[in-house]
C-alpha cells in the first residue's frame, strides 16, 4: 500500500479545526472520489492528490463562511475540473481500468455464477468504449450515488442532459451485454 | 415499443416528477416488454457500479496483502494494551526501548509510516514453557514510536518491530514486539 494514509493524515488535521461534520463528509466522500478520478483514467496516485487538493479547498471555502450546501457535487465538481487540468491521460478514460483476471468481483460462489459474472464484465468492458465520455462521466457519477441533479452540477450540463445520457447509455449497454 | 418504457431508466433512479413515477409504479408491473427492460437496465448498472467501485485506488505495491496491514497493527496494538502489565516474565511480548540510529525501515519516501513485509523470521531463542510453536509464515510490521504513543513519548526515530506468526487456521498464534 502506497500514500493513502498521508494525505488522510494531512487532510484530517486540516478539517479537525473544521467540524465534525466536515470529517464524516471526508470519510464518506473520500473513496468515491478517488474511484471516480480512478475510473476518469489518473494513477491512483494521481487522483489522492487531487482528492486531497480537493478537500483542502473545500476547507478554504467553508472556513470562509461560503454555502455549505451540495457539498457533495461541489467536491466532486472541484476534483473532476482538477482532474481535467492536471490529466495528460485524460483521454485515455475509462477504457480498461480493470484487471480482467481480477478475484474481487462479487457473487463468485459457484464456478457457473463466476464464469457468467466473468462474462457479463468481459461484455461490458467491451461496452464502455461505445460511450461517448459525457455518457461515462454520467454513469460513473451515478454509480456513485450522484442525483441527475448534482451530476448536472459536477459537470457543469443541465439536469435534462443528464437524463437523456443516463438513459442513452445504460441502453447501449444493455443492448450489447445482450441481458 | 412501449410509451412508458422511455421513462424505465429515470423511473428506476426515482428522477420522475411523483405523477409519472406513479403511473409507472402501476404500469410497469402490467406491462412485460416493461418488466423484461426493467430488470435488464437494473442489471446493466447494477454491474456497470460494481465494476466501476472494483478500480484498485491504490498503488499496487501488495495488492494481495494490504488487508493484513490494518489487521496485523490493530492485533499488535491489541496484544500490548491486552499483554503490556504482566510484564516479559508469563508473556510472549518483550518491548524494549533503544534509541536507533538509522531511521526507520519504510518502504519508500510518500509510501506509508507502517510497511509490513513478509519474510522468515530467524528462530528466536526458544522458552521451555513456550505455549505455541512458530508456525510459518511470519509476518513483520516496522511500527514507528509515535503510531502506538502520544507523540513526544519518545524521540523521534524510535520505533518497534513486531513479528506476527500466524496459525494454520489463520489466526495470529504470537506476537513479538522488538525495537
Amino acid at each position: 500500500m502506497s500514500g493513502d494514509s498521508v494525505p488522510f493524515a494531512l487532510s484530517a488535521s486540516a478539517f479537525s479545526t473544521s467540524s465534525p461534520e466536515a470529517t464524516k463528509l471526508f470519510e464518506e466522500l473520500r473513496k468515491p472520489l478517488l474511484r471516480y478520478l480512478v475510473c476518469l483514467g489518473l494513477s491512483p496516485d494521481e487522483a489522492q492528490d487531487v482528492v486531497q487538493d480537493a478537500f483542502l479547498s473545500l476547507h478554504r471555502h467553508l472556513t470562509s463562511g461560503n454555502s455549505q450546501e451540495n457539498i457533495r457535487s461541489w467536491l466532486f465538481r472541484v476534483a473532476h475540473n482538477q482532474a481535467r487540468n492536471r490529466q495528460t491521460s485524460y483521454q485515455r478514460r475509462f477504457a480498461a481500468p480493470l484487471d480482467a483476471s481480477r478475484d474481487d468481483l462479487p457473487d463468485h460462489r459457484t464456478p457457473e455464477r463466476e464464469l457468467l459474472a466473468k462474462e457479463k464484465f468481459r461484455q461490458l468492458r467491451a461496452a464502455i468504449p461505445s460511450l461517448t465520455e459525457a455518457e461515462r462521466e454520467c454513469l460513473l457519477l451515478r454509480a456513485e450515488g450522484l442525483r441527475y441533479r448534482e451530476i448536472g452540477e459536477v459537470l457543469g450540463i443541465a439536469t435534462s442532459t443528464v437524463a437523456d445520457s443516463v438513459d442513452r447509455a445504460i441502453r447501449k449497454l444493455a443492448e450489447k451485454c445482450n441481458v | 415499443m412501449c410509451k412508458f418504457s422511455t421513462k424505465l431508466i429515470a423511473w428506476q433512479d426515482n428522477e420522475l416528477p411523483d405523477a409519472e413515477a406513479a403511473a409507472m409504479d402501476q404500469h410497469v408491473p402490467a406491462c412485460r416488454e416493461c418488466r423484461e427492460q426493467a430488470d435488464a437496465f437494473r442489471e446493466v448498472s447494477h454491474a456497470f457500479a460494481v465494476y466501476a467501485r472494483a478500480v484498485p485506488t491504490r498503488a499496487a505495491s501488495s495488492p494481495r496483502r494490504w488487508w493484513l496491514v490494518p489487521a496485523a497493527v490493530a492485533a499488535a496494538v491489541l496484544a500490548v494494551v491486552l499483554l503490556g502489565p504482566r510484564g516479559p516474565a508469563n508473556t510472549r511480548l518483550e518491548v524494549r526501548l533503544r534509541e536507533t540510529a538509522a531511521p526507520i525501515p519504510v518502504a519508500a519516501p510518500h509510501e506509508t509510516a507502517i510497511a509490513v513485509r513478509r519474510s522468515r523470521v530467524r528462530r528466536r531463542v526458544p522458552k521451555p514453557t513456550a505455549a505455541w510453536q512458530p508456525v510459518e509464515p511470519t509476518i513483520q510490521i516496522v511500527i514507528p514510536a509515535d503510531a502506538l504513543f502520544p507523540p513526544g513519548a519518545f524521540p523521534e526515530g524510535v520505533g518497534f518491530v513486531a513479528d506476527l506468526r500466524l496459525a494454520t487456521d489463520g489466526s495470529v498464534g504470537g506476537l513479538v514486539v522488538r525495537p
